[in-house]
């Protein structure tokens, strides 16, 4: 036993699996885990966000398709780690006194942005890759700054227990180790099994055995999921028809406008690249399009522009991103008309979606209208 | 210490910038969570573990609690998915599987797997006391 508290609620947990070197071992398996998100998923916001000193580059083409899988597959491994934890330490969670000092004080109150925190990613993440948000703040906004909030508290715990930790790791104490391996081999069957049924979502080999997965890489129209369809994007039969033009402005000497027909005409390229959305899926397929920098240079767009990419999409956060200088040069960065040879579906952006390599799916703007030249 | 108090500050003042009228449902669900796990989940998994391990001869409990462990996060991760919670009737693409049956696919597997083994620790080991997987205390819950 961890002898601190005994008597009361503390002293009802009798099972020696609630020691100190089981509540190592699942401390660093979550340490870890929770290390992993929080990277990939600053990197995920940082892209998205960037802030001046931040560029995130074009190549490897399928670099962020891994990292936010990676994110993902992480927290989802995650949960059963963190109820085994804390059941593991439930005894000291009633220990008392509650307070003994004040340092002890503030180590414990630090538990709570960890453990609260820690609650709150993994569920908003959870639901989050099933498109399911029953309250009443902003997703990103939230699970952003949760992590920071977190992460405060893992510091803080992992300062407060790193070396009673590595001395529990290094000791070659046998007692209860048989028992222990058995429990935490079952903690980590729960993690495996999880991510076994769910992880297909992005590594598509695997897909037929993830029976789980929110997901499935090869499912949607043509082949290939859709986060936003047409529909919830508010577009209109009349916003795609004949009427369509592609408004290229901004700081370029001659402005564009160009119908289907046009980018039709013009020489066509293709690639083959991943949509990776932030919920941990991706699938990967064959464009056909109009490269983004043909345009520019057709328009004659000042060196070393960005170019704001604006979609017929009304509202939303989505509805406009920004490419680079460097993608933007890119000769994989697509206006693309066609997937996997056909024309382009509705729900995929038809007539034209920018399409381009490394790239979150948020910011393969669809139902592109207008080139912003920055 | 001190490190991880200023990060969490930087988060929680973060939050409070741009979290705007969110900032309610935003504490029901941070404050909650935590309730729920340390009030509801773990006393509940305790309950679960006292049981089994009264129930279930001894050599076959650690295969059993394998498969417990399995079953709670697999069903409370699919939960949402089989009663079909916030779906998009839009979007085909989204949650395009069966999770009910996908849910008691995985179970079977997982207890296939696990009955098995339990099965194979029981005949091996049986109830001899010798050797029964140790313990530190020759009492335990």
């Amino acid at each position: 036993m961890t002898g601190d508290g005994s008597g009361g609620i503390a002293g009802r947990y009798r099972s020696p699996l609630h020691d100190t070197r089981a509540a190592a071992v699942l401390g660093l398996a979550l340490g870890v885990a929770f290390t992993t998100c929080f990277v990939t998923g600053l990197l995920s916001h940082a892209i998205q966000h960037p802030p001046s000193w931040f560029s995130w580059p074009a190549r490897p083409a399928g670099a962020y398709r891994v990292t936010q899988g990676l994110h993902v597959a992480a927290g989802l491994a995650s949960i059963p780690l963190l109820g085994a934890k804390l059941w593991v330490v439930a005894p000291r969670f009633w220990a008392r006194p509650a307070v003994p000092d004040l340092a002890k004080g503030v180590e414990r109150a630090m538990l709570f942005p960890l453990v609260a925190g820690g609650t709150f990613l993994l569920v908003t993440g959870t639901l989050n890759t099933f498109q399911w948000y029953p309250w009443g703040f902003s997703f990103t906004d939230a699970h952003h700054w949760a992590a920071w909030i977190t992460i405060g508290g893992l510091v803080a715990h992992v300062g407060a227990k790193a070396t009673v930790t590595l001395t529990s790791l290094r000791s070659r104490d046998r007692a209860g180790v048989a028992g222990r391996r058995r429990f935490l081999g079952a903690v980590a069957f729960g993690s495996a099994a999880l991510t076994v049924a769910t992880v297909g979502q992005t590594v598509g080999p695997l897909r037929r055995l993830s029976v789980l997965a929110p997901r499935d890489p090869q499912v949607g129209p043509q082949g290939l999921p859709v986060n936003k369809t047409a529909r919830g994007a508010g577009i209109r039969a009349s916003d795609v028809d004949g009427s369509y033009r592609l408004r290229v402005s901004g700081r370029v000497a001659e402005e564009l406008e160009l119908t289907l027909a046009d980018l039709e005409a013009m020489p066509q390229h293709s690639a083959e690249l991943p949509i990776a959305c932030v919920e941990g899926w991706s699938a990967s397929a064959r464009w056909t399009g109009v490269r983004l920098r043909d345009v520019l240079r057709q328009a004659r767009a000042a060196d070393g522009a960005g170019v704001e990419i604006g979609s017929i999409q009304r509202g939303g956060r989505y509805r406009a991103s920004t490419v680079t200088a460097g993608p933007a040069d890119d000769p994989d960065t697509l206006l693309a008309l066609r997937l996997d040879g056909e024309t382009l579906a509705l729900d995929h952006g038809y007539p034209v979606r920018l399409i381009a390599p490394n790239r979150p799916g948020v910011l393969q703007t669809k139902w592109v209208k207008e080139l912003i030249v920055r | 210490m001190l490190l991880g108090g200023a990060v969490t500050l930087f988060g929680a003042i973060g939050l409070l910038r741009t979290i705007g009228d969110g900032l309610g449902s935003f504490i029901a669900y941070f404050v909650g969570g935590a309730l729920l796990l340390d009030l509801v989940a773990v006393p509940l998994a305790s309950g679960v573990g006292l049981l089994g391990r009264r129930r279930v001869p001894a050599a076959a409990w650690p295969a059993v609690r394998a498969g417990l462990v399995a079953t709670a996060t697999l069903t409370l991760f699919a939960a949402p998915l089989v009663a079909d919670l916030g779906g998009r009737p839009d979007n085909p693409s989204l949650r395009p599987r069966h999770y009910g049956s996908g849910l008691l696919t995985a179970l079977a597997v997982v207890w296939l797997g696990c009955l098995v083994a339990a099965a194979v620790a029981h005949r091996r080991y049986g109830t001899n006391s010798r050797n029964r997987p140790r313990s530190r205390k020759p009492t335990e819950a």
